[in-house]
């Protein structure tokens, strides 16, 4: 194990040491460690001893006055109440227990995380772009290039005055009292279907406003932010108040309308009520 | 193009000289990997023909500054490891480190997937939602619906970056069920029969994909 120390005196005069360490990724790691450590097997868990280290870990951590973590402190209380099992006599009749040996079903989550640990080295000792191989453009991960630029010049303020005017000359949005709000999936679909496959794009103003009711146009927008939490499509404005372009990402067979949050399956062919098809594509 | 500009006879294999220049040329111009499907409907030849042209172009480059490599279910031009200190310095990046965390929810959702977030961290036995989400938007995991659980968790896939990433032909190139059952048995000294790193979520998958 490697403790990084580092000197923080220049907050106080008594000795006071930061401690960074990402060697223990929650209560199962220090375990496996301890258990390792003490090379035990791990089907004959000799749950007294391993509750003992852990504990004695514990307050080793709290004596170098580590803040501990509050999922050490569950495991801590899971091992204790496992030992407390072993040490005490059983009742002749079993207490509504599982059929499971506690010990067992530990010793289980201990294997599978012994295995998920190794999983993880082996996948990264691979060759990796952009750490042994390179492409010839990199692959985009945690693009955050985008975002609101300001950038407004006269000519941008001219052009926002104008959309402005335009879009007051836009058809007044119909409205229709019905019981029934639009359908979110119908609004996902069309939208989807707007921009064609993958990669195709759109300007996210246009296509609302193409929209005949208020309602289509809210729902047709929210269902655009979820799609964009799921990945599926990719909304970007270049500046305030600019137009918003839409990208699609999901191809037809990776769209599983079942993600989106507040989804209810259709029961019945009613729900094919509205057909609105949008007037544009690729912008 | 398949007609002859070839000042030299058709190789033993077959292949003709144009078509392997020409998915070379595809290649380098796409950066990203290229389907056998994409370069058969651009080059106009049928699939067979394709793999065969590639493989005498991955021959052909083994051992040069850029070998072609099978990745995400098709072809991608890529620097040799050998230069990549080099390539490095040229585009001024410091080599890209995952977290042992983030490399933990890649392995359990590479395995485990179709997934959900309480399958990570049972396996993790610690709280993952953060390094998931950075995940997700790094592109290299996707939500692939809800599982028909209560509650309606959302389920995770890798992607194609995903694959790319880790230099993987396809999700089957992981070391299979069996090398890792035979993993399984020298950790624990006797042959395990799979346990956590499968069962439920498998069946789950089964259960929500009919």
């Amino acid at each position: 194990m490697q403790l990084q120390l580092q000197d923080d005196s220049a907050l106080s005069d008594d000795t006071r040491w930061t401690i960074h360490t990402d060697v223990f990724d929650g209560p199962l790691d220090l375990l496996l460690y301890l258990v390792r450590k003490e090379g035990i097997d791990l089907l004959k868990l000799p749950l007294a001893r391993i509750a003992d280290s852990y504990l004695a870990y514990l307050d080793r951590l709290r004596a170098m006055n580590l803040g501990i973590a509050a999922d050490y402190l569950v495991m801590a209380a899971e091992l204790v109440h496992l030992k407390s099992l072993e040490l005490l006599p059983r009742p002749p009749t079993p207490v509504e227990e599982d059929d499971v040996d506690p010990r067992e079903e530990l010793a289980r989550r201990l294997r599978a995380h012994a295995r998920l640990a190794e999983l993880a080295q082996q996948l990264d000792e691979r060759p990796q772009v952009d750490r042994e191989v390179h492409v010839r453009q990199p692959v985009e991960l945690g693009d955050d290039r985008r975002g609101v630029r300001t950038a407004v010049d006269a000519f941008g303020l001219l052009d926002t005055y104008y959309r402005l005017l335009q879009r007051k000359e836009a058809p007044p949005p119909e409205v229709r009292l019905s019981s029934a709000g639009p359908d979110l999936g119908a609004c996902v679909t069309r939208l989807l279907a707007a921009l064609g496959g993958p990669g195709g794009r759109g300007e996210l103003g246009q296509m609302l406003r193409s929209l005949p009711t208020r309602a289509d146009r809210v729902v047709t927008f929210l269902a655009s932010l979820e799609m964009a939490r799921l990945r599926w499509i990719d909304l970007a404005q270049e500046q305030h108040l600019g137009p918003v372009t839409v990208t699609r990402h999901v191809a037809d067979d990776e769209v599983d309308l079942s993600a989106i949050v507040g989804f209810d399956p259709p029961d019945g062919p009613e729900a094919e009520g509205d057909q609105i098809t949008l007037p544009l594509g690729a912008s | 193009m398949s007609e002859g500009v070839l000042d030299f006879p058709s190789r033993p294999g077959g292949v003709d000289e144009e078509l392997v220049f020409a998915m070379e040329a595809l290649l380098f111009a796409s950066g990203k990997p290229v389907s056998a499907d994409k370069l058969s409907s651009l080059l106009g030849v049928g699939r067979s023909e394709i793999v065969q042209a590639a493989r005498v172009l991955a021959q052909r480059r083994a051992g040069s500054g850029v070998v072609v490599e099978r990745i995400a279910g098709g072809w991608q031009l890529r620097t040799s490891p050998r230069f990549s200190a080099l390539v490095r310095e040229l585009r001024g990046t410091s080599p890209r480190r995952l977290s042992k965390a983030a490399l933990e929810v890649l392995a359990a959702v590479a395995y485990e997937q179709p997934c959900t977030r309480g399958d990570v961290e049972a396996l993790r036995g610690v709280d993952s939602g953060g390094v998931m989400k950075s995940l997700l938007e790094q592109g290299l995991l996707r939500v692939a619906g809800r599982a028909p659980v209560p509650g309606r968790p959302l389920v995770y896939r890798t992607t194609v970056d995903f694959l790319e990433l880790f230099s993987l032909p396809d999700i089957a190139a992981l070391p299979t069920l069996e090398e890792r059952k035979a993993l399984a048995a020298t950790e624990s000294g006797e042959g395990d029969p799979v346990p956590a790193l499968r069962d439920d979520a498998a069946q789950r998958a089964a259960a929500s994909e009919e």
